[in-house]
């Protein structure tokens, strides 16, 4: 009986602990957010919070121009970054694919940038990127370039924080597509095999489609995360020099735990979440146009 | 004709390690800085020109992070809370992803993905608040259903994927054969996406053991982890480069091995060629 | 029968009386109610900061323990974090802390309009809650100062107070034959000497936007500038504008390339590894200067008072102190941990390991003056620096915000912005801020 009833509820019977288990722990936090987000309080214990409707976002969309920049900014960094990311990813997942020797070894070890601590990485990063004792700069004047100015300036600032995303996330990337290729059928390749095609065109015609589903979802997690970075650029620039790294997250951070601008934070907050739920919302429907 | 052949293999053979050892080269240079770094006297470690083979080598990095901190303590804290939000992300996640698969819920993917993207700030002071409340600030409970919200939408989605690839028709035989759909689940699907499981318990395991935010505002002296003794080595007026290298190094380390003894269960879940029906 | 009940009585009472005296023997038994012990059993959480006062301090809390019965946890972060959590407990209403290290230039005015200090007024004059020889007036009237609000409430006992002062390479200066700047007016043709690059650059000094908002005030104050006048924003002033100016070009033409982005370990890393001829910051960062495993300029640092300026001679000082939260359910006993942490007897421990402090008797005490720690040139600067010491940062709530926007500003200017036009931008900001929160 139990099971007859379970058989045909199973449709959200299979799903239901993890909806749980999430539901309970994010409604709070969204309550609360949204909540804070119609007043305006400094963490005072002796004033609670004002309630002051919209006002926040007014300020937001109208009135704050460093606002509108972080926002070009993070959307440029995380265009940047994850582009980068999946060029390279899909690249060496495709070069992995297959056997050699030493394959297990390398496989691991082309995964522990990601595995790294990102704070651990930041501060091993801003010593390489020191402009006079970093060995960054040492190894680009080897090969006869002169020197960068990395996190050191407000021109190149973005870039080289880019730059260690990219070094610690395309694992990310390349282990999603590994999986992926792993999963491909045989047939298709046979088939082409026979009708003479090229690894060029297998890749571009059969590979690439069918690992596509994956791959939106890994870029879908890495946009996710991209468009949130903190760690480090909170440890390597601040959102320096003068403001040119500065995302929606890290002066967001500023608003709450510095400026102690609760209500204000968490109406960034609200909108960093609509922003990147919208980028989600894109993502999402690209991978659907190729399955469902 | 046949040497002309043996010498593009081999030429293809080098060429492959060649593209291998450009791709893997920034990684292994950061990583081998690391640990010179750990290895070298505070003096040397802002030395200019670097020096990359002939540095002194101390210990003292890797004995203050021993003995200024319980490490071992904190690895332990990590290690079961990454295993326990690894675990308990594939139990409820596994059966989310087949049954968002199968019967197209395409609403609640999106609902676990919210979970994600809210912002990580946003969610400290009422977690706080709320796991204050139950009394379960410095529990590993509070750590690992924190943690999940990073790991369960990941492996939702991924598997989800891989889910989708296996073929209907398998799923209907089973059930015309009078499986159950946990029958079918259990074992047609999951065999079939063994790569997909592999990978994102990897994720999960390694995205838990990197999460600084949650365990500063959550983790108390019994349950803290390892990033945040990481951080700790920056003091007021000097960085110990040497032994935040150290901490580091040693923070790798343990999912450095973790991976290699389950390499080669991460090879034949990421072999080319797993053969399907 | 009578004489012998007497003789109990009296003998239990003395013993009484010693008991209360508890450990401190060594003071005149006027011990008026005042015993370490009075919350035996209690326990206490403190949250503290990663700093070298509390290096220190940490090493001594067993001593307290056993001194008042009490236990005592606590947790260390580094600042930001420990900010970010005290932030948390205190919006929760939680109670879980009880007292916290506070960085006074930062949180001075915003914890207290936020209610966070306990005032501890009534405790120093409660005179069985206060240890005898706690004197309050052994403090510099500048430290107690920077712990006092406007409305004349405590909201912490002073520990440490940071002077800034200027770090040279006596080798460098001896073989060009100068001397440290005595005046503003010498600073830039002395620095140009020294500048040559790439082995030797002239300054550095922290570039890097809200940190260097704490060293900027040491060209500011001589050149007499300041941030504000009569409570309104004073960033156009023509003082100001000379400041930002010479500032910003000292690093921009004689500073260590990237230096628009250091903050002080990169300063320090440059200073340490001999390629900086001077650098000016917090007197503290001193003590890794002649650890010879970190520098490579050991014994060849001069300390100096910073140079004067047509405004006056300023050194800015900033202050961190112990204090107790609001919300403790232990106040009192709270309140017995702070003053422990900064009694004489913990100051001298201090200084004795080269950590600045507030107390005027410290730096007379003939153990500091036996073993010091760092060379007799850093006591002078220092002790002589907090003669002059004016506070760096105003004492406003959003000084965290101030600190960014005229952080901002002078990094604008490093990369070649004229000064007058970043401290135009920069003082609407300002104004605006103290508009928004001054009220």
């Amino acid at each position: 009986m139990l099971s007859r009833w379970a058989h045909r509820h199973a449709s959200w019977l299979f799903p239901a602990p993890a909806v749980v288990l999430v539901a309970t722990i994010i409604v709070y936090p969204i309550a609360y957010t949204g909540w804070m987000s119609l007043h305006e309080w400094f963490a005072s214990s002796l004033t609670g919070p004002r309630f002051i409707g919209l006002a926040n976002y007014g300020k937001i969309v109208l009135g704050d121009a460093r606002f509108r920049e972080a926002v070009v900014r993070t959307l440029y960094f995380t265009t940047l970054a994850v582009a980068a990311e999946t060029l390279l990813g899909v690249a060496m997942a495709l070069l992995f694919n297959r056997e050699f020797w030493g394959r297990g070894l390398l496989r691991t070890l082309a995964i522990l940038p990601m595995v790294a601590t990102p704070t651990a990485i930041a501060l091993v990063f801003v010593m390489m990127y020191h402009p006079t004792l970093g060995v960054a700069n040492y190894l680009v004047s080897l090969v006869g370039l002169s020197p960068f100015r990395w996190t050191y300036s407000s021109q190149t600032a973005l870039y080289a924080l880019a730059l260690v995303d990219v070094w610690q996330w395309t694992p990310l990337i390349m282990l999603i597509a590994l999986a992926g290729l792993a999963s491909l059928p045989r047939e298709p390749y046979e088939a082409a095999h026979l009708d003479g095609a090229t690894h060029l065109q297998a890749l571009w015609h059969i590979t690439l489609p069918l690992l596509r589903p994956a791959l939106v979802v890994a870029i879908l997690f890495r946009a996710i995360d991209a468009l949130k970075t903190f760690d480090i650029i909170f440890v390597m620039t601040q959102g320096g020099p003068a403001n040119s790294s500065e995302t929606i997250n890290i002066l967001l951070f500023n608003q709450a735990f510095s400026y102690f601008n609760m209500g204000y934070s968490a109406s960034m907050a609200v909108a960093l979440f609509a922003l990147v739920m919208g980028a989600s919302l894109i993502l999402i429907k690209v991978r659907r146009s190729t399955t469902w | 004709m046949v040497r002309g052949g043996a010498r593009r293999r081999w030429l293809s053979t080098a060429g492959f390690y060649a593209l291998a050892g450009l791709f893997m080269l920034p990684t292994v240079f950061v990583f081998y800085w690391m640990i010179t770094l750990s290895l070298k006297p505070q003096i040397e470690a802002t030395a200019y020109p670097p020096s990359f083979v002939r540095f002194s080598v101390t210990l003292a990095g890797y004995r203050e992070v021993f003995t200024k901190y319980p490490f071992f303590l904190y690895t332990w804290n990590s290690l079961v809370v990454a295993t326990g939000c690894t675990l308990l992300g594939l139990a409820v996640g596994l059966p989310a992803a087949y049954s968002i698969a199968h019967w197209r819920q395409q609403r609640l993917a999106v609902m676990i993905l919210v979970a994600r993207i809210i912002p990580g700030i946003a969610y400290l002071i009422p977690w706080y608040i709320f796991f204050r409340n139950l009394r379960m600030v410095d529990t590993y409970g509070a750590l690992i259903l924190t943690h999940l919200i990073v790991g369960l939408p990941i492996i939702i989605w991924v598997m989800i994927s891989f889910f989708e690839d296996v073929p209907p028709d398998l799923e209907d035989a089973g059930l015309i054969d009078g499986c159950s759909h946990l029958g079918v689940f259990w074992r047609i699907a999951l065999p079939l996406v063994k790569p997909g499981v592999v990978a994102t318990a990897i994720l999960s395991f390694v995205f838990s053991w990197n999460n600084f935010l949650f365990s500063v505002i959550l983790a108390g002296r019994t349950t803290r982890t390892l990033p945040i003794a990481v951080y700790n080595m920056i003091s007021y007026e000097e960085i110990n480069w040497g032994t935040l290298a150290a901490a580091a190094t040693l923070i790798t380390l343990p999912v450095l091995l973790v991976a290699l003894l389950a390499q080669r269960h991460i090879v034949t879940g990421l072999t080319f060629g797993a053969v399907k029906q | 029968m009578a004489d012998r009940r007497l003789t109990r009585r009296t003998f239990l009472k003395s013993v009484a009386a010693g008991v209360a005296a508890g450990p401190f023997v060594s003071t005149p038994a006027r011990a008026q109610g005042f015993t370490w012990k009075r919350f035996q059993g209690k326990e206490l959480f403190l949250l503290l900061t990663k700093h070298p006062f509390i290096d220190v301090l940490e090493k001594n809390i067993p001593e307290f323990e056993s001194l008042s019965g009490m236990k005592v946890k606590w947790e260390t972060l580094p600042e930001i974090q420990a900010r970010q959590k005290l932030t948390v407990e205190m919006t929760a209403n939680s109670g879980g802390i009880d007292a916290f290290f506070t960085s006074l230039h930062v949180e001075k005015k915003r914890f207290w309009k936020a209610g966070w200090y306990h005032p501890l007024n009534k405790f120093l004059d409660d005179k069985s809650l206060t240890s005898p020889d706690f004197d309050w007036n052994d403090f510099t009237p500048g430290a107690r100062a920077g712990v006092t609000q406007p409305d004349g409430s405590i909201s912490a006992l002073a520990a440490f107070i940071d002077a800034n002062v200027v770090f040279y390479r006596k080798d460098l200066f001896g073989s060009k034959g100068v001397t440290p700047p005595k005046t503003l007016a010498d600073l830039e043709p002395l620095v140009q000497k020294l500048h040559a690059p790439p082995a030797t650059y002239g300054i550095v000094l922290r570039g890097l936007k809200n940190a260097n908002a704490t060293q900027y005030p040491s060209i500011l104050f001589p050149m007499g500038g300041t941030y504000l006048k009569d409570g309104k924003a004073a960033l156009d002033t023509k003082e100001q504008v000379s400041s930002l100016d010479l500032y910003a070009r000292l690093l921009r033409q004689y500073g260590p390339p990237g230096v628009v982005n250091f903050n002080w370990y990169e300063c320090s890393a440059s200073f340490m590894q001999g390629q900086v001829a001077m650098y000016m910051d917090g007197v503290n960062f001193a003590s890794q200067f002649e650890d010879a495993a970190k520098s490579k300029v050991v014994g060849k640092v001069g300390y100096a008072v910073l140079p004067s300026g047509p405004g006056g001679h300023f050194s800015p000082i900033y202050i961190t102190g112990m204090a107790v939260s609001s919300q403790s359910r232990s106040k009192e006993a709270a309140y017995l941990f702070t003053q422990w942490a900064t009694n004489k007897g913990n100051m001298v421990r201090e200084l004795m390991a080269g950590v600045g402090v507030g107390r005027t008797s410290t730096w007379d005490n003939p153990d500091v003056k036996a073993k010091p720690k760092m060379p007799a040139d850093w006591y002078q600067a220092y002790q002589a620096s907090l003669k002059i010491g004016r506070q760096g940062l105003p004492e406003i709530v959003g000084v965290t915000e101030y600190r960014d926007i005229i952080g901002v500003a002078i990094q604008k200017g490093i990369e070649g912005a004229p000064a007058a036009q970043v401290l135009a931008q920069a003082q609407k900001e300002f104004q605006d801020l103290l508009n928004r929160t001054e009220s």
